[in-house]
């Protein structure tokens, strides 16, 4: 809505109903912050405490921080987090894209067929991730059966550590896809077609249209695709558990699996808040950058539009 | 007793004013039209009468009662939007009763008024339908239905004809006028289209940039606009308008300007060169009608230098000579105070025919009956126009207000 | 040749398809796989159906799970899809105040929040509060999120009802709030089925928290399915059963809000 939109009915200020606004606000916000503020609050209270199983919450100060931040599993956690998160929303969106390119036509049974694309996006990564597990097992699965078959060695995926790094940036990516793939097709769906007519007027090669008239109206779509993959994968924390629980070892060990660690498996619940914290200031962070894209490329891509939408 | 009082109304948009200061009264049981380009604050007004606009000053009153802070619904008043606004989810007869609902009415009563706005606005048959199935003409019915079933001594109307084709506009506005009247309603009327204006008022607003330019009946409004906004917005084609100076020549008085020249004529006290000559062109058939009051004989007097005041003024400086192109001459040779001009387009319109012309650097737009004008539609390019003075509006070239003589 | 073009487009497709659904389809097969069949090396695909392992599921505490699953998702969406259209409203008709786009930012950063950063301080409070698990707990904790997203998938879609509806019915008396219920609400139908749907996935999935802030009682489908590989180790047969029932309502799901996809995963926010 632009700043200088007319002044709606309700904007208005009737002396009668005042009331009306607070009463539609007032409810969701209340119950966000009394159950956001408390947790939060105390977390960071309890990231600075010395809490553990068996230890009296005693005051530490930043000395969580700085612990983990000597423990080798930190950095390993953070070098497999961003592995994942790059590879993984790197191929999905190539993926997403070429998928896109190919399903733009709706020929006959194109859409019935992207629906069935769609699903796994939807899934929980509870059921693709044990199933694939399934299907990667060295002895029953019908993945490892396959890479048998092609290399002539027992391939052992989920047991040797750069292999499970491997199957999960193949199965986030899997289950991921569908989604760069959704949002690309939304945005050539945004391209006005008389941009195509005047190119094959002017002669012009497919790379040239590709480059030059769908590939501005993709900027968006695939911003905010690698925004809200980039966040969601460097949350990532149902997959890996389910996996891998993070092994062999540490090998594939990410960022929530190490607080998890920490909190419920080691009791240090001290240091599991801190790492926690972390991960909350690096995802607003990120949010940030999300919105600024939004609402910078919103305008954007009006303006650039032109006549394709209403002034 | 006025119906609608507007004091000092300021509507602002972030830091813009669409309003400033506007006050206006509109009388009871009066079909007021506010008119004006797009942008000019006519339908923040409404929207103000409405209640749909928050004020930054300014109050309003509704029969009598300070509604300035009063809910739309406590203020009595009904509303034909431009988009129609009918409730999609609800049939026709929905859309009747909704409004009916917040008056709580016995279910009988409802009953009642539907049936009677239904059959005023024929729409018996389509009360069951949803408005997707319906056209848009009646779907502007229903929206009409849906404001005068509750029996407001005011209506509001956002441009209701906009959406029509041309034959369906000109029907309706026939029936919203007969509507008015038959309901002695007081209705409010926002439009862009003069045309409309014209026909349906018993009083013009005329309006630009936020603030009023004109207030006055549609004869008031054509006939004796006050400025040069006024005078090229009202009338089709717009009035054409032409720089020129006031100068002497000998013992007459001509407004001046790049190839034409208009004599000076008073009409009251003060007579500045010959009357309009009697000897008329030939094949002028026009100037053998009289043309505007007839004049006394005892209105006449010789007497040097008579120009009259306030034009006196303007001596030998710049003016806008404004003249309708229904009021200029044409005739195929020259004659006395007719100049040259060359006939680029006509356009006939049915019984009339409209001459594009160029008259010095300036194009001249005249309209006539197409048989009177025949030599000019059957392309003859060299015409002879001229401006009779006592059709003439002259404005000020900086104020642009009118300048009575 | 365009013929031909055609031809390789649907292979493609069909390729692509094939590809994303295959893991899906064999989860199926796997689950109507005679226990000898599931193990078989190398994998077989041809083998005479069985339902022995979903009647094992069907008696198994997986069922109380799903139920478990069924009331949290179902409360917390009905709870949160109330509390977050009057929100939406809220925001879309009386929200050009000061702060906000702050209050609005706040309230997707909360929609984008890692679990991990609230279990800790969740725990301690529900274990103090001796709410630990139980259904309430996780209805308030999973309707964090819920409202989050409902605010702004919502708002959306009153953003896009021409306010003159509404102001017409104001004129015409009724109060704002009727206004509401009976002419802003009806309008967004289609945007409350959506929200619903995606709530109610987003829900029955949540894993993290259901895990470590439920023990026996509270427990969801995602952590029974997670204590398959627990407790009976190697019952792929019986966790493909278990898998496939907890997925049907999510496919159902999808399908219902397939037109508004896009919106939903972006949260409306595309171009």
């Amino acid at each position: 809505m632009s700043a200088a939109a007319p002044p709606s009915a309700m904007q208005a200020a009737h002396q009668r109903y005042r009331w009306f606004p607070y009463a539609l606000l007032l409810p969701a916000l209340v119950v966000l912050v009394a159950l956001t503020i408390f947790p939060l609050v105390f977390s960071l209270g309890v990231s600075l405490t010395g809490y553990g199983l068996g230890r009296a919450a005693g005051f530490v100060g930043p000395a969580n921080y700085a612990q983990f931040l000597r423990d080798p599993s930190f950095w390993l956690a953070l070098r497999n987090t961003l592995v994942i998160t790059v590879f993984a929303v790197g191929i999905e969106i190539a993926l997403g894209v070429c998928l896109a390119l190919l399903f733009r036509e709706s020929l006959p049974g194109f859409r019935a067929l992207s629906l069935l694309i769609f699903i796994p996006m939807m899934l929980s990564p509870l059921v693709i991730g044990f199933f694939w597990k399934f299907m990667f097992d060295s002895t029953f699965g019908v993945l490892a059966y396959v890479t048998t078959l092609l290399t002539g060695r027992t391939v052992s995926w989920l047991t040797s550590p750069p292999l499970a790094l491997a199957a999960i940036i193949i199965v986030d990516t899997w289950q991921w896809t569908p989604f760069a793939f959704l949002l690309t097709l939304a945005g050539l769906q945004t391209v006005p077609p008389q941009l195509y007519e005047a190119a094959s007027l002017e002669r012009a090669s497919a790379w040239m249209r590709f480059r030059r008239i769908t590939l501005p109206y993709l900027r968006f779509p695939l911003l905010l695709a690698v925004l809200f993959r980039t966040i969601d994968t460097v949350r990532i924390f149902d997959l890996v558990y389910i996996m891998t629980g993070g092994g062999p070892g540490d090998a594939t060990i990410t960022l929530s699996v190490l607080a998890y660690r920490y909190g419920f498996q080691f009791y240090e619940v001290g240091r599991a808040a801190a790492v926690s914290w972390l991960i909350v200031v690096l995802i607003n962070l990120l949010v940030m950058v999300l919105l600024s894209f939004m609402g910078k490329s919103g305008a954007a891509t009006a303006r650039s539009t032109g006549s394709g939408r209403a002034r | 007793m006025p119906d609608i009082e507007l004091r000092d109304l300021t509507i602002k948009y972030g830091a813009t004013a669409a309003v400033s200061g506007v006050s206006l009264d509109v009388l009871d049981r009066e079909y007021c039209v506010l008119l004006g380009p797009s942008g000019c604050g006519k339908t923040s007004i409404l929207r103000a009468i409405a209640g749909f606009a928050a004020l930054a000053a300014g109050a309003i009153r509704i029969g009598g009662r300070d509604v300035t802070r009063l809910y739309p619904g406590d203020r009595d008043v009904a509303m034909i939007f431009q988009d129609y606004a009918l409730y999609p989810h609800m049939t026709v007869r929905g859309n009747f009763a909704f409004p009916l609902q917040a008056m709580r009415l016995g279910r009988a009563e409802q009953e009642q008024r539907i049936r009677e706005v239904a059959q005023l606005l024929r729409m018996e048959d389509l009360l069951d339908r949803y408005p997707r199935e319906l056209s848009g003409g009646q779907q502007q019915r229903v929206a009409v239905g849906r404001a005068l079933v509750r029996r407001c001594p005011v209506l509001l109307l956002d441009e209701p004809l906009g959406n029509l084709d041309a034959k369906l506009r000109v029907e309706t506005r026939a029936s919203l006028k007969r509507i008015q009247r038959d309901l002695a309603v007081t209705a409010v009327h926002v439009t862009h289209d003069q045309v409309e204006a014209l026909a349906l008022a018993d009083r013009i607003v005329v309006m630009e940039q936020g603030e009023i330019r004109q207030i006055g009946s549609p004869e008031q409004v054509y006939e004796r606009p006050d400025n040069l906004f006024v005078a090229q917005f009202v009338g089709t084609p717009a009035m054409n308008v032409l720089p020129c100076r006031l100068q002497q020549e000998g013992e007459r008085w001509l407004l001046v300007g790049a190839g034409f020249h208009v004599p000076v004529e008073h009409r009251r006290s003060r007579l500045c060169s010959t009357p309009w000559s009697t000897a008329a062109p030939p094949n002028d058939r026009r100037a053998a009608k009289p043309d505007g009051p007839p004049w006394r004989s005892s209105d006449l007097a010789t007497s040097p230098g008579c120009v009259p005041p306030p034009l006196a003024n303007y001596r030998d400086r710049a003016i806008l000579l404004g003249i309708r192109a229904e009021h200029v001459r044409l005739a195929p040779e020259p004659g006395p105070d007719y100049f040259p001009a060359q006939v680029y387009v006509t356009e006939p319109q049915g019984s009339e025919v409209i001459v594009d012309m160029q008259v010095g650097g300036e194009i001249v737009r005249a309209r006539g009956d197409k048989e009177e004008w025949a030599f000019a539609a059957q392309g003859q390019t060299e015409v002879h126009a001229a401006f009779p003075f006592p059709r003439a509006h002259l404005f000020d070239p900086d104020t642009h207000r009118r300048i009575e003589v | 040749m365009a013929r031909l073009k055609v031809i390789l487009k649907y292979v493609a497709a069909l390729a692509a398809t094939a590809l994303f659904a295959f893991p899906l389809a064999w989860m199926f097969l796997t689950s109507i796989k005679p226990r000898v069949d599931v193990f078989a090396k190398p994998p077989v695909f041809i083998f005479t159906p069985t339902f022995e392992n979903y009647s094992r599921v069907l008696d198994s505490e997986f069922m109380l799970q799903l139920l478990n699953s069924a009331i949290i998702a179902g409360i917390s969406t009905a709870f949160s899809l109330t509390l977050g259209a009057l929100a939406a409203y809220g925001f879309s008709r009386y929200g050009r105040f000061k702060r906000a786009d702050n209050l609005l930012f706040w309230i997707l950063s909360l929609r984008m929040l890692p679990p991990i950063a609230v279990v800790v301080p969740f725990y301690i409070l529900l274990r103090w509060a001796h709410l630990f698990d139980t259904r309430f707990a996780l209805i308030m904790i999973y309707s964090i999120f819920n409202i989050s997203f409902a605010v702004w998938l919502l708002k959306g879609f009153f953003d896009e009802i021409p306010p003159q509806l509404e102001e017409s019915a104001m004129l015409e008396g009724h109060s704002p709030p009727v206004v509401f219920l009976r002419v802003a609400l009806p309008m967004v139908r289609a945007g409350l089925a959506t929200t619903a749907a995606f709530c109610l996935i987003q829900s029955l999935n949540e894993f993290l928290l259901a895990l470590l802030l439920t023990d026996v009682d509270a427990v969801t489908a995602p952590v029974g399915l997670a204590n398959f590989q627990k407790y009976f180790g190697l019952e792929w047969g019986q966790f493909a059963a278990a898998a496939t029932i907890f997925v049907v309502p999510i496919i159902f799901f999808t399908i219902l809000v397939r037109h508004h996809l896009v919106r939903g995963m972006s949260f409306g926010r595309m171009g």
